[in-house]
């Protein structure tokens, strides 16, 4: 007789709270649903018309103390399993600030992942353990369901907007992933793995070219759209500008505020006045209306007359735009002209490396060298980790030069060149503090000019 | 509603429940009439607000509310009048509002899921 | 208690010799003992095409791989056993067979307050069975009985309108028995038959019929929409026609939740007889039982969302929900209590349809906690859409309504034909159906915590052998269905003329003769005592006389 499981994995840290509130419920139905069928087979053989001897007068046919108290226990029961329950489900649907995020299309029949890197994967989900990740998931077709039992967490996946789930896996190991919402003929097919690996074995998956494959199944360069997606395993935000200047988004959108498109920078997670008085929160779901149905919310001041892209655009290619708006919003942490948002000394949106006019304290950098240093970030999947907005694996570079360090051992250190070139070449040599020694090391993997390159540019990101 | 209601004298083949009628009273047919004109001018008021909306700029939700106002009017006389309810025995008018009572909760509880799409915020501000 | 002969003049009787006289008189008749015949044989159909593609849905799912049947005909198969058990058989089974018999024989009226408008929800539901059956014969539906849009609208390829429009009209049969049901309650009580003197079962009924009335008709427009959407493309519900897919769900669950009501409070109703008649005594709690049922009928309206929890429903209306829905689990609970106290000081004894009230009370106990773990939230988003839900709802609906309607049945059997059924088959088929159940569902409440989820046909490995004793369940339950409709079919040449009141029952229907004349009593009668009369030491003198060799 080959294994069979009878209860599920535990591996996310939902799993224990969820199953501990499980086995309250069992406990409390055993001793109702146990206790009572007892009790009503005790009355059922204990007066049966065949016992005479038993006593049947005096029978009572109401009894208000009673009525209230088996009406009374039980509320009180049920009240205490809800407040429980609502604490742990507002927990299980709040995610914490710092997540990383993986955007999720699920289509008739196969779910297509793809993280903020680039790397994407079709019906598998590599996940690190022990960081809060956050799926951001849409539909391309019907409803779905995106289901992983071993951690405890399902959401539904609707076309048209975004919904989102979060977890933080504890062990590692491959656990099913179902689609739970019934979607037509292949739904029972639409099923994959998650892998869950150590943070160091997720690094190295990650930036690993794998074989690219599209959302539509087919793989590599060779898919359509080619003409505005010239990678398609390049980070998403730097795909997504690609399609920003292509589609001509940036003519109107200036970043200096004078278009006659609003300014997108630090557009994302801001408080928007709209043309009829009421204020929004430009959240995914905002970024994605403005793009498919501009004329539904109008910035105050602007007018109606950007044109819709709805049909010119796959959910893909608005998962990438909406990943280069979001990285427009750095947050603060060291961006160029501190946010942004008065218009005065655009921040570098991925352009050319050469510090703009009024940003004086930029230190002097090598701009050819670092606009090659650019690419050498992006080619060997450092930005994967070292996001902006500081909400990666690794720390921000923004502002990183010439700054003051405190590092994992308690010193503080000046991040200056030798620094950074050490740090390029032997991470652990030096850890920021609040961070993991997880960084590859790249020792001899990089000529000096390409670390030469990659200095200058992290120089250009600014002090 | 522990009263009994009236014997119902029954006819051999339970078609009884007609001799009821004569528990209620009647509405004139001169009330049908004004009942009647009150819904026409409604009508005309209806058609009067879509023509002013072509021409001033509303705020939307005035317009919306101008519009269901009138409707609601005009509902209200139907049911009363022609449809009986106000001279209607309470149970019968008990159960045309409790229509709307179910009505109202279908609608209320659905706006305010859509409504409360923001809540509790989220640090990322995905609803 | 034992008579000779049938009475003369039964509503079954009739003085018409030739055949076409006699169709006629069943297919235009007004009375409503006839029409819960009619209803009875209907039903009866139907359930057993639903059970036919249970069947065909367990076989498939003895296998881990798709190897009985294609993905696309096992869509089909379990959509139409959802659409046909619901909507065909279990909102009208008790309704509409026992409802319709009984309750103006309850009441001491000599029929319904529309008769005409009886025979017409006949109609109606025959009319949308044959729709519901036409879609089937014509390649089925897929979208599972809940017709999530926007798939059901826009992307599948199958008998949608079809289905809808059986869906529909079947809508209004229901409609109109309850609007029935209503009038006759309020208007054509007997002669001192207040309120409070009505039996249990009545009570059961007004609260179905207030719950039909209200809800139906949200059901039928968002199928219309539905429809709509699918027809003239009108961006309703599809987003890419600039639609919201949760609003269908809104608009399904508003109706769809109170329907599990109209399943179960006339299944309520019925035990609350059953449990009575067999002990020998007053009910305890009366007035608690019946106002649960309004409790109940009403509360059922505000809990809709509780199947929209992982939908991208707001944390605020999920917890809402949830709330109204641990509420909800107390007069339910009230009822259990009430019947077990019942039990006490009483004189038992274990005739079918007590076997199949006491087989309820143990099934639904445990169908309604678990509904319990599906309101809390944080375990919902673990097991629903997992076939922990389909464990559940088998328990409330099969083991709860099902066994109800079955004890219903064999109750009133004599006095629906005058004869008594089998009584030994009638323990031994109730003993199987509660075995083959429990053997059949209980394994899936662990299948579903483990994450199998619904609506799956292929499924992984390590799941079948909890499938295997699931379909072997689902065997021995078949057996256990088919068995009492082969020894009620005998009873009608062979069974024991029962006599007006075989079990010596309280209630007015049992004043009349099996089976009863058509205007139902000879006179009105008119009711001075309360509810379930019976002498304060009818128990006693039920024991007292008892020998052994009389009926257990």
């Amino acid at each position: 007789m080959r294994n069979f499981p009878l209860f599920p994995d535990q591996a996310s840290t939902f799993a224990g709270q969820v199953d501990a509130l499980y086995w309250a419920l069992v406990g409390l139905s055993l001793l109702f649903g146990g206790v009572l069928p007892f009790v009503i087979l005790f009355l059922m053989v204990r007066y049966h018309r065949s016992n005479k001897a038993v006593d049947r007068l005096n029978q009572v046919h109401s009894n208000l103390a009673l009525e209230l108290t088996w009406s009374g226990i039980p509320l009180l029961l049920v009240m205490g399993v809800f407040f429980w329950g609502a604490f742990l489900y507002v927990h299980i649907r709040t995610p914490p600030k710092q997540t990383l995020e993986v955007y999720v299309i699920g289509k008739q029949w196969m779910w297509h992942a793809q993280h903020p890197n680039g790397k994407r994967e079709n019906n598998e989900l590599h996940v690190p353990i022990n960081r809060p990740v956050r799926l951001i998931m849409t539909s391309q077709d019907v409803i779905h369901s995106f289901y992983i039992p071993a951690f405890r967490v399902k959401q539904d996946v609707l076309p048209g907007r975004y919904t989102s789930l979060w977890f933080e896996a504890t062990q590692p190991g491959e656990y099913h992933l179902f689609c739970a919402e019934y979607c037509g003929t292949e739904h029972s097919l639409m099923v994959g793995r998650v892998v869950a690996l150590s943070m160091a074995d997720y690094e190295r998956w990650l930036v690993t070219p794998g074989e690219v494959i599209l959302p539509d199944g087919s793989s590599g360069a060779a898919a359509a759209p080619p003409a505005l997606v010239p990678a398609a395993g390049d980070p998403m935000a730097l795909v997504g500008e690609q399609l920003f200047t292509n589609l001509g988004c940036a003519g109107c959108h200036r970043m200096d505020g004078a278009g006659i498109g609003p300014s997108l920078q630090g557009l994302y997670g801001s408080q928007e006045r709209m043309s009829d008085g009421a204020v929004v929160t430009a959240d995914e779901n905002y970024l994605r209306t403005s793009i498919l149905n501009p004329g539904a919310q109008i910035t105050a001041g602007y007018q109606n007359v950007m044109p819709s892209y709805a049909n010119q655009l796959s959910e893909d290619q608005i998962n990438q735009l909406i990943a280069y708006i979001k990285s427009l919003s750095d947050g603060g942490t060291g961006a160029m002209s501190g946010g942004a948002s008065s218009g005065s000394g655009a921040t570098t949106s991925g352009a050319s490396g050469a510090a703009t006019g009024g940003a004086g304290e930029a230190p002097a950098f090598d701009a050819a060298l670092a606009a090659q240093g650019k690419q050498v970030f992006t080619n060997l999947g450092c930005v994967g980790c070292h996001r902006s907005d500081g909400a990666g694996i690794g720390p921000a570079l923004e502002g990183l030069y010439n700054s003051e360090q405190r590092l994992a051992d308690g010193s503080v250190v000046t991040a200056d060149e030798a620094y950074l070139i050490e740090s390029i070449r032997n991470a652990p040599a030096k850890i920021a503090e609040g961070y993991q020694p997880v960084m590859p090391v790249y020792g001899n993997q990089l000529s000096d000019d390409q670390v030469r390159q990659l200095v200058e540019y992290i120089k250009s990101l600014g002090d | 509603m522990a009263k009994t209601s009236t014997t119902a004298g029954h006819g051999a083949h339970g078609d009884g429940a007609h001799a009821e009628h004569a528990a209620h009273a009647h509405i004139s047919r001169g009330t049908y009439y004004k009942v009647f004109a009150a819904l026409m001018v409604l009508m005309a008021l209806t058609v009067g607000a879509w023509w002013i909306e072509g021409i001033i700029a509303l705020p939307r939700l005035l317009g919306v509310a101008i519009a269901m106002a009138i409707a609601i009017a005009k509902t209200t006389l139907i049911i009363l009048y022609f449809m009986h309810v106000k001279v209607s025995e309470r149970a019968t008018q008990l159960y045309a509002g409790a229509a709307f009572v179910g009505f109202a909760i279908m609608v209320i509880i659905t706006m305010a899921d859509y409504f409360a799409r923001g809540w509790p915020p989220p640090p990322g501000p995905l609803p | 208690m034992a008579t000779t002969a049938l009475p003369q003049r039964g509503y079954l009787h009739d003085d018409t010799p030739h055949l076409g006289e006699w169709i006629r008189s069943w297919l235009f008749t007004v009375d409503h003992k006839r029409i819960a015949i009619l209803y009875l044989l209907a039903i009866n159909f139907f359930f057993l095409l639903g059970g036919l593609a249970a069947t065909f849905v367990r076989i498939e799912l003895i296998t881990p791989q798709g190897d009985l049947m294609s993905s696309d005909v096992y869509n089909r198969m379990f959509t139409l056993h959802g659409v046909i058990m619901i909507f065909f058989f279990l909102i009208p089974a008790i309704p509409a067979v026992l409802g319709n018999f009984l309750l103006p024989l309850m009441l001491g009226a000599r029929d319904l307050a529309f008769p005409r408008l009886n025979l017409l929800s006949w109609y109606l539901y025959m009319f949308g069975g044959i729709f519901a059956l036409s879609a089937a014969v014509l390649g089925g539906v897929d979208t599972g009985w809940t017709f999530y849009t926007p798939f059901s609208s826009t992307y599948s390829n199958s008998n949608v309108i079809l289905t809808i429009t059986g869906a529909f009209i079947m809508g209004f049969s229901s409609i109109a028995t309850g609007v029935n049901f209503i009038a006759t309650t309020h208007k054509m009580r007997a002669p001192g038959l207040t309120w409070f003197r009505l039996p249990l079962f009545v009570w059961a009924m007004y609260a179905t019929s207030l719950v039909i009335v209200l809800a139906t008709p949200v059901v039928g427009i968002a199928l219309l929409l539905v429809a709509i959407e699918r027809l003239w493309g009108v961006g309703i519900f599809d987003p890419a026609l600039g639609g919201d897919p949760l609003l269908f769900q809104h608009l399904f669950w508003f109706y769809s939740h109170p329907a599990v009501y109209i399943m179960i409070l006339p299944a309520f109703g019925v035990i609350s007889e059953l449990i009575s008649t067999f002990s020998r005594k007053r009910i305890f709690g009366y007035e608690f039982i019946a106002f649960s049922s309004m409790a109940i009928a009403i509360l059922g309206f505000l809990v809709w969302g509780h199947h929209m929890f992982v939908s991208s429903q707001s944390v605020y209306s999920s917890l809402v929900f949830s709330f109204i829905t641990m509420l909800i689990a107390i007069p339910s609970a009230i009822k259990v209590f009430n019947w077990t106290a019942t039990l006490y000081k009483g004189s038992i004894s274990y005739r079918t349809p007590m076997l199949y009230a006491l087989g309820f009370i143990g099934l639904f106990v445990i169908g309604g906690l678990t509904g319990i773990f599906l309101g809390v939230v944080a375990i919902d988003i673990h097991v629903t859409d997992t076939y922990f839900v389909v464990a559940h709802f088998h328990y409330v609906m099969v083991g709860g309504t099902i066994m109800a309607y079955l004890g219903g049945i064999h109750f009133w059997w004599p006095k629906m034909t005058g004869r008594m059924y089998n009584e030994i088959w009638g323990g031994i088929s109730a003993l199987i159906i509660f075995v083959g159940f429990n053997m059949t569902f209980f394994p899936q409440f662990v299948l579903g915590y483990l994450g199998m989820p619904r609506r799956y046909h292929v499924y992984p490995e390590e799941f079948q052998i909890l499938h295997v004793l699931s379909s072997a369940g689902a065997t021995v339950l078949a057996v256990g269905f088919i068995i009492p409709i082969i020894y009620l079919m005998l009873s009608l040449k062979t069974g024991r003329i029962a006599g007006d009141n075989p079990w010596d029952a309280t209630g007015l229907e049992w004043k009349t003769t099996s089976p009863p004349p058509t205007h139902n009593f000879e006179a009105i009668p008119v009711v001075t005592t309360e509810a379930y009369a019976y002498p304060p030491e009818a128990a006693a003198r039920d024991a007292a006389e008892w020998r052994p060799g009389s009926p257990l």
